[in-house]
This record gives structure tokens, sequence and C-alpha cells, in this order.
């Protein structure tokens, strides 16, 4: 299938990551209308129920909203935006952990992350 | 409950293929049934499908006892193709619809064209991996409470792999359960909403599959591994 | 769906069975075509009909015409029995593949019990055995009919009828009937006895050969039977006879109890064979 997801963590859990990027960076206008939950089960070729849980975790947090029997909207996407910086953190306090089992030190691990930085060419904003 | 089994028991001659078998199945869940070979697991569909007959205990779909009326809310898939090979595709379909009322006639012509199959042609001069695409619309195609899938990614390509997962994932349903009984457990488990793990005629384990998942911390397939490390 | 089941069936055999048909009938045109033939050719030749007054060398195209139409009469005579052969051998192949072969996977799954599948092969096999003994009586008019032999058996049906009293008439009329239903029910039997080796058959790892197998035993098993049971009705008959004034019975209802014994045999017989294949197929079905 098209998109691959890792082991340990709940499919639906990558689910509301994936999406919640997709919101945070812009990909959805605010009012538009989200796949249904179909369609996102035969993108991510995953079960149904699966994509209906994150859907509705994401309605939940106020990301998404419902109209009846119409399908589901883009709602906030500053909470989105939030949740991503969430997502971020968590993933940096990973990436830290795991620079320092490696035996790096605060300046090497700075150091590190910045030249990755200018190769990957992402811009200071 | 689409399915309520319990104590079912089959022998073949001397050997015991099922030794006792409880399970019971809800509506809307695509069920991952997941054991080596031998394990009793095509045993076990063939029971459900109405081919073999149960030697003890009960087995009931939609609150029927398996007979003449769950065949017409059960959709088999076998492992064997199943389609008479003197007919046309067309011809096939037709006898389908036919004999189940069901059958999504235009549905199964309309998937059978996008694959590029002239319906027209005899079923004896399509490959093998046509005929198993076929099998499989035909038995997707049906509008039944009950699909019993017996391996239907072994021996398939990985690009016709996609394509049955895919079409399992179009056809689901919340009225209707799926059991798919396979050994490549990697490839369904995105899809899989509970699994049985089956061993020597025996349910060893069973469960959700995203709650075992966040328990165990490892995927089912891992899991799998652990439980039947040879 | 039971209609449909039939008309499946039907369809199926009638496929092949066409060719069988289409076969025995254009030979039995040729044969007949090669008749009138030889006939025309000996009209013209040997108008006096003296056949032993011309030398052998004038005679060649006769003998000739006369070995060809031998050979297309012998012809014929094998290919109306072949026919038959050939479509029961078509009706078991048919039993086999749709029930015991990958194809069974199907026919099992459809809602319908395994009793109204063997009614169903049944009866459509037997129809199709008797209507190959239709296409051959139809072919043998066609060889027969206002031909010299063909009205002289129309003669002696003729004789026969108006030597016989009234109210024997009655008698002939009900023994081919009785007749009609023994041919009938053999039919059935003989297809039930193939079914029912089949349905042993399929237990065993080579199911062709353990139903050919399976085939022979029974078919031994009824011979050791028949020969016990017209022994034993024999010898009942004879004891019943002195006991019971039978002899005083008038020989005309003697044979309607000769002829409807027989019909009752293959009626339990086959019955017997269908439960046995009925309980085979439900029961212990074994698909690989």
């Amino acid at each position: 299938m098209s998109y691959s997801f890792t082991n340990a963590q709940p499919i639906f859990e990558q689910i509301i990551e994936y999406l919640v990027v997709e919101i945070a960076n812009g990909k959805h206008e605010k009012d538009g209308r989200v796949p249904s939950v179909r369609d996102y089960a035969l993108l991510f070729g995953v079960n149904p129920n699966t994509v209906q849980r994150a859907l509705t975790e994401l309605e939940r947090e106020g990301i998404l909203y419902s109209k009846r029997g119409d399908g589901r909207f883009i709602g906030d996407i500053n909470k989105a935006i939030l949740t991503c910086e969430k997502i971020a953190n968590h993933k940096a306090k990973i990436y830290v952990q795991e620079m320092k089992k490696l035996g790096f030190t605060a300046d090497k691990i700075v150091n590190l992350t910045k030249e990755v930085i200018e190769e990957n060419g992402i811009t200071s904003k | 409950m689409v399915l309520q089994v319990s104590n079912l028991v089959k022998k073949y001659g001397n050997t015991v293929a099922l030794r006792g078998v409880n399970l019971n199945l809800p509506e809307g869940r695509i069920v991952g049934l997941l054991g080596p070979n031998g394990s009793g697991k095509t045993t076990l569909i063939k029971i459900l499908a109405g081919i073999l007959t149960i030697d003890g205990g009960m087995a009931t779909i939609c609150d029927n006892e398996i007979g003449v009326k769950t065949k017409a809310l059960v959709s088999y898939l076998p492992d064997k193709s199943f389609l008479c090979e003197w007919m046309s595709v067309e011809k096939m379909l037709n006898y389908t619809k036919d004999f189940f009322p069901d059958f999504r006639l235009e549905r199964a012509m309309e998937m059978v064209k996008m694959l590029g199959i002239n319906p027209k042609s005899r079923i004896k001069t399509l490959s093998k991996g046509t005929k198993e695409k076929v099998s499989l619309i035909i038995a997707m195609s049906r509008d039944a409470k009950l699909y019993l899938l017996d391996e239907p990614i072994a021996g398939v390509d990985p690009a016709a792999r996609d394509y049955v997962i895919r079409t399992i994932i179009n056809n689901y349903s919340p009225n209707s359960t799926v059991i798919i009984s396979t050994h490549l457990i990697s490839d369904v488990e995105p899809i899989l909403s509970d699994f049985v793990f089956i061993n020597n005629g025996q349910i060893v384990l069973a469960g959700n599959v995203d709650d075992t998942r966040i328990r165990e911390q490892k995927s089912i397939d891992h899991l799998f591994r652990e439980v039947f490390r040879c | 769906m039971l209609r449909k089941l039939y008309v499946h069936e039907f369809k199926a055999l009638l496929r092949w069975l066409v060719f069988v048909w289409v076969g025995i009938v254009a030979i039995a045109i040729i044969n007949r075509l090669m008749n009138a033939v030889m006939d025309l050719y000996i009209e013209s030749n040997y108008p006096s009909g003296e056949l032993s007054s011309f030398a052998p060398h004038e005679l060649q195209g006769y003998k000739f015409l006369t070995a060809l139409s031998t050979s297309l009469t012998v012809l014929y005579a094998l290919a109306t029995v072949a026919g038959l052969l050939i479509t029961f051998g078509l009706v078991i192949v048919r039993f086999y593949k749709n029930l015991f072969t990958s194809e069974g996977y199907f026919t099992f799954s459809i809602p319908v019990s395994a009793n109204q599948h063997l009614w169903c092969k049944l009866i459509c096999g037997g129809v199709a055995i008797m209507a190959s003994l239709a296409v051959c009586a139809l072919s043998l008019t066609i060889n027969f009919l206002f031909t010299d032999v063909g009205k002289s058996i129309v003669q002696l049906f003729y004789e026969i009828r108006t030597s016989i009293k009234i109210d024997m008439r009655i008698h002939l009329f009900l023994y081919a009937g009785e007749t009609i239903l023994i041919l009938i029910a053999s039919i059935l039997v003989t297809n039930l006895t193939a079914y029912c080796s089949i349905s042993f058959g399929q237990s065993f790892k080579n199911k062709i050969g353990g139903s050919v197998i399976s085939y022979i035993i029974i078919k031994m098993i009824l011979n050791c039977a028949t020969t016990f049971l017209t022994f034993f009705f024999g010898l009942g008959g004879t004891i019943l006879s002195f006991i019971t004034n039978l002899d005083a019975l008038a020989p005309e209802l003697i044979i309607h109890l000769f002829l409807l014994i027989s019909l009752l045999i293959q009626v339990i017989l086959g019955a017997v064979f269908f439960l046995i294949t009925s309980i085979r197929t439900s029961k212990k079905l074994n698909l690989e």
C-alpha cells in the first residue's frame, strides 16, 4: 500500500499524526471537506474502523467537525498546529535521548542538528 | 452476533482437526484467522461454509445452524479455484447471480472490466492470477453477512495482494464480518480489526488488534512469531 | 432457485448431447440415402433382379456398393450403441465434475440441500438418457419409414393387434406401460449405481480409481444378491403355488405380478443407492 506504518504504535495514532501534520501545514482550508472514512481506508490500506477511530479522536479535539450525513470538515487549524508542536516536542525528546545514549554532549548535539538542518535546506522562519 | 461457535469438534478418522473451538464474532469486523499449516484454519472455514459437517459442539451464523439457510448468508472464497473452466467470465457471473440473489452483478462486471478482462473470454484461457482475481471479485460482490476468505493472498504477487486488500476495504460494511485465514500476517494486519491465533485445532489467543498492539507494544505479526516460535 | 438448478443442469448436458444426437441422426440419414442409392442402382442395372445370370466382373459395382452400404449399416448400429454409452458417460462425468472436483466448492456453497442436488442430477441424467433413446428411435424411423422392412414391421404389429381378443388388449397395453416404467426405473438405477460408486470413490486418494473399484464391488454384490433372490423367489414361488391356488390365477395376471415385482425391486434398489449417496455426500464430503 502507499503508506507504511511502524509496528509498535497503534495505527490509528499514526493516522492522527499524519492528518494533524497535513492540516497544520496548511494542506487543508478551514471548513474544507475531508475525504471520507472509506477513502482514507483505501489510501492507507487499513481497516475503516481504524480510520473512524482516528477521525473521531480528531473531532473530539475540535480539529475536525462533522455535519450530519454530510461528512467531516476542517475545524480548528490552530489546535492542529498546537498538536503538531506537541508531537514535535515528543519526537525531539526521543531524538535527544537517543543522542545522549550515543554519548553525545550538548554542544555536539546542537552542532549536529545545525548541520542536518543545513543539509536539508530548512529555512529559518 | 454474526458468528457463534462453541466447543466445535471435527475429526478425520482418528485425527482430531478441531478440538473444542470457541469463537464469537459481532458485525463489522475484519478478523484474521492466523495459524501455521495444519492448525485447523481451513477445516474451521469449511465447516462454517457448510462443506464439512460437525462432529461435536455447535456453530451458528446469525442464529441459524449451519445449513441451507446459512449458505445464503455466507460468501466463501476457497483456496482452490471454484470457477467452471468451460464457462466464460460473463456466464460465471450470471451463474452466480442465478443462485445468490444478493450477488451485485453490475458491480462485479465493472470490477472485471476495470481489470481489463474481456467478459466473453473463457475462464480456462485466463492466467492463474487472473482467475484468482475473478474468484475474489465474485466472492466480494456478494452482499453477505459473513465472508470466509481462505488464503486469499498466498501464491499471489505483491501488486495483486494490494488489489485483494483494496477490494476487501472497498467492500467493507458495518453490517457484515470478514474472516481472512492466512499465514501472511504482515500483509493483512493493517486491515484487521481482530485476530485469532489457532494451533493444533484450538484457539490459542484472540483479541482486538489495536488494543493488543498498545498493550504488547508490538505488531500482531511479531506477536505471532513469539507465540508460535518453533 | 430449483428451476435454475435444473435449467443449468440440462444446459450443461445439452452442450455435448447435441453432438451425439446430430451424429446419430446424420449417420441414420446417410445410411438411408445409401440404401436408396443401392435400390436405384439395382433397379437401373439389374432390372430383372436376376443377379446370378451376370458374370463376376459385371457385378463389381454391385459388390462395391453392397460392401459400402453394409459397412454403413454396421456403422449406424455402432453409432446408436455408442451414442447411448456416450450419453451415460456424459451424465456420470457431469455428476463427478460438478460435485467432486473443485467446481464442487461452488456447487455445495449454493443454498440448496445435498438431496436437492442429487434429485436434480438424477432426473436430468435420466431424461438425458431417455432423450438419447428417443433420438435412436427417431433414427430408426428415418431408416425404416416407407421401406419394405418398415412396412412389414407395421404389418406385423397390425396382425398381432387384430389377432388378440379385445379384453386381452387392455393387458397388453398395461404390459407396455409397466415395461416402460421398468425401463425408466432401471435407467435411474444404473445412474444411481454409478453415483453411489463415485460417492464412495471420493474418499480415496485416487478418486476415479476408487469410484471404479467401488462400482465393481457394488455390481458384484448386486449379482450375488440377484442370484440369491432369484433362487429364493423361484423356491418361494413354487412353494406358494402349492400352498395357494396361484396356478389357478390367470396367466395374464401372473405376468402383471412379475412385472410389478421387477419394478418394485428396481425402486427399492434405487432408494437404497439414493440414500447411501445422499449420506456420503452430505456427511462425508471430501473436496480436496
